[in-house]
């Protein structure tokens, strides 16, 4: 019975749930592309491409005031970001799946490092729920699906972990982990996940904002 | 209060741009912006949160506008009552979401129902008919600024007030406060600009500096008000503008 549902999750469903990702991320940008071009019709291009640039390398880098103002959730934040996608793009079990049915491979991480930096991940996002139920007025502004969320983002970290680490049955593991995996791939475009694609878009707008007024990057 | 849902249906469609669908989709409601607002920082209730500005909205898209009339006079409270549009939680949001836009929107569907609050209505109404938000008269203006000009003339007697003049290189415009009530303003800011020696005029008509209609949401009277001072500037040839607080 597990096979079959491994089987499915593994196959037909790991397609199913790229696609509804990908298509799904490639919608939003194209629509917020549309509204844009549609709002903007007859006015002259005032887009700064340097001030948004500039914004997004200030996130990212992090030089950005939240860095100061909010330091503990801006490490929580990094420590659960990238973990997540060297994970999910470095891992050996991972390329190896990819190699096996693309024929395409790259160079892959230790699985000791895969561990840790998983259990780093969880831990961020155990801060970030943390501090959602215990902070006064974050709890005020936390809503169920806010949690539901990170619980989602916790799902496959945690089963994949167990079935490394050989904790409870693999193969229930390992199938959980996939379906897990899966399920939060398809949500991504549907939910605020869609900040994976979206973040960009968004600090640019703002950035090439700022970069009329000539404020500064921030 | 009824709710008149095609109104409310049309403005809702109006205003669902690409950022507002955008930011309302992506805000992570993780706090960080609470940081940049002044609200929060003199009293830290969840309410006083920028990111909370926005629920009421999220709340009349997700229903599509079926709403009852509490929702319309929380967004009103809501968005009037405890945001002044000062754009510094954006600077401390990790998406740079621009809690101000969303306000501005959210303030936009109130006027649309006309929820409009009493004293702001009557001030943009003001501003329409006179071109500043006290109502002060052609006249009256123009007996201010001589009045003025006379009395820092008696310690600055090369002071000048040109009014109307074409192709001076600034257009002074001035909050209407500062020539109904504090007229000593007025007369410091000329005694600044004729001491500075830069060539600048004033407008007989178009002097207000403020903009009620962009503070309310009301895109259409916004655009009107801005029209009246960048037509005059476009008029008179002037370089630039100087608005005041
Ligand atoms: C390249 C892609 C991504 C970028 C640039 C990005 C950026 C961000 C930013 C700026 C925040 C807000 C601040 C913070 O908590 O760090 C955030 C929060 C978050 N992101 Fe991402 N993200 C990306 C991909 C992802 C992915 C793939 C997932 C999960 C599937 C994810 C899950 C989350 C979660 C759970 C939060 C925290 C929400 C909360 O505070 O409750 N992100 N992301
Ligand atoms: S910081 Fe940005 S993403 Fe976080 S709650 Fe505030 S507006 Fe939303
Ligand atoms: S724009 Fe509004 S919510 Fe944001 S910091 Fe200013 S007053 Fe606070």
């Amino acid at each position: 019975m597990i096979h079959v549902v491994y089987n499915f999750a593994v196959g037909p469903m790991v397609w199913l749930a790229f696609t509804i990702c990908i298509t799904g991320l490639a919608y939003r940008l194209i629509r917020y592309r549309r509204k844009a071009v549609a709002a903007k019709k007859g006015l002259p291009g005032d887009f700064r491409t340097t001030w948004a640039v500039r914004s997004m390398l200030y996130y990212l880098l992090p030089l950005n005031r939240t860095a100061k103002s909010s330091p503990w959730s801006t490490v929580a934040g990094f420590a659960l970001h990238i973990p997540l996608l060297v994970v999910a793009f470095f891992l050996s079990a991972h390329v190896i799946m990819l190699e096996q049915s693309w024929g395409v491979a790259w160079p892959t991480i230790p699985d000791v490092w895969a561990d840790v930096l998983t259990i780093i991940a969880l831990a961020a996002l155990g801060f970030l729920a943390l501090k959602r139920l215990l902070h006064p007025a974050l709890r005020g502004l936390t809503e169920p699906k806010d949690l539901l969320v990170l619980l989602l983002v916790a799902l496959p970290l945690l089963t994949g972990l167990a079935a490394h680490r050989q904790w409870g049955d693999y193969p229930l593991m390992l199938t959980l982990h996939v379906l897990s995996a899966n399920i939060l791939l398809m949500l991504i475009p549907f939910t605020k996940l869609s900040h994976m694609a979206l973040f960009f878009v968004s600090r640019a707008a703002t950035g090439s904002d700022f970069g009329k007024r000539q404020v500064g990057a921030w | 209060m009824t709710i008149d849902t095609q109104t409310l249906s049309r403005t809702l469609a109006d205003k669902a741009g690409a950022r507002l669908e955008m930011w309302l989709s992506i805000c992570s409601r993780c706090g960080m912006c609470a940081e940049g607002c002044h609200y929060y920082a003199s009293n830290p209730r969840p309410e006083h949160v920028p990111a909370f500005r926005v629920k009421p909205l999220v709340d009349l898209y997700k229903k599509r506008g079926q709403v009852d009339a509490t929702v319309l006079e929380t967004l009103r409270d809501v968005c009037y009552g405890t945001c002044t549009m000062c754009q510094r939680c954006t600077m401390y949001c990790p998406h740079g979401i621009g809690i101000a836009a969303l306000v501005h929107a959210a303030r936009g569907v109130a006027v649309a129902m006309g929820l409009t609050p009493p004293g702001l209505a009557k001030g943009l109404e003001n501003a329409l008919e006179f071109g500043n938000n006290l109502g002060v008269t052609e006249d009256d203006f123009l007996e201010t600024v001589e009045w003025q000009l006379e009395e820092l003339q008696e310690e600055m007697p090369f002071a000048r007030a040109p009014m109307d003049k074409e192709g001076a290189e600034f257009l002074l415009t001035f909050h209407p406060r500062d020539i109904k009530f504090y007229p000593q303003n007025l007369f410091n800011y000329l005694k600044l600009y004729n001491a500075a020696g830069i060539d600048f005029t004033m407008s007989s008509k178009a002097w207000d500096s403020t903009n009620l209609g962009l503070f309310a949401g009301d895109v259409a009277k916004a655009s009107r008000l801005a029209a009246n001072v960048a037509d005059t500037a476009e008029r008179l040839k002037v370089k630039a503008l100087i608005t005041a607080e």
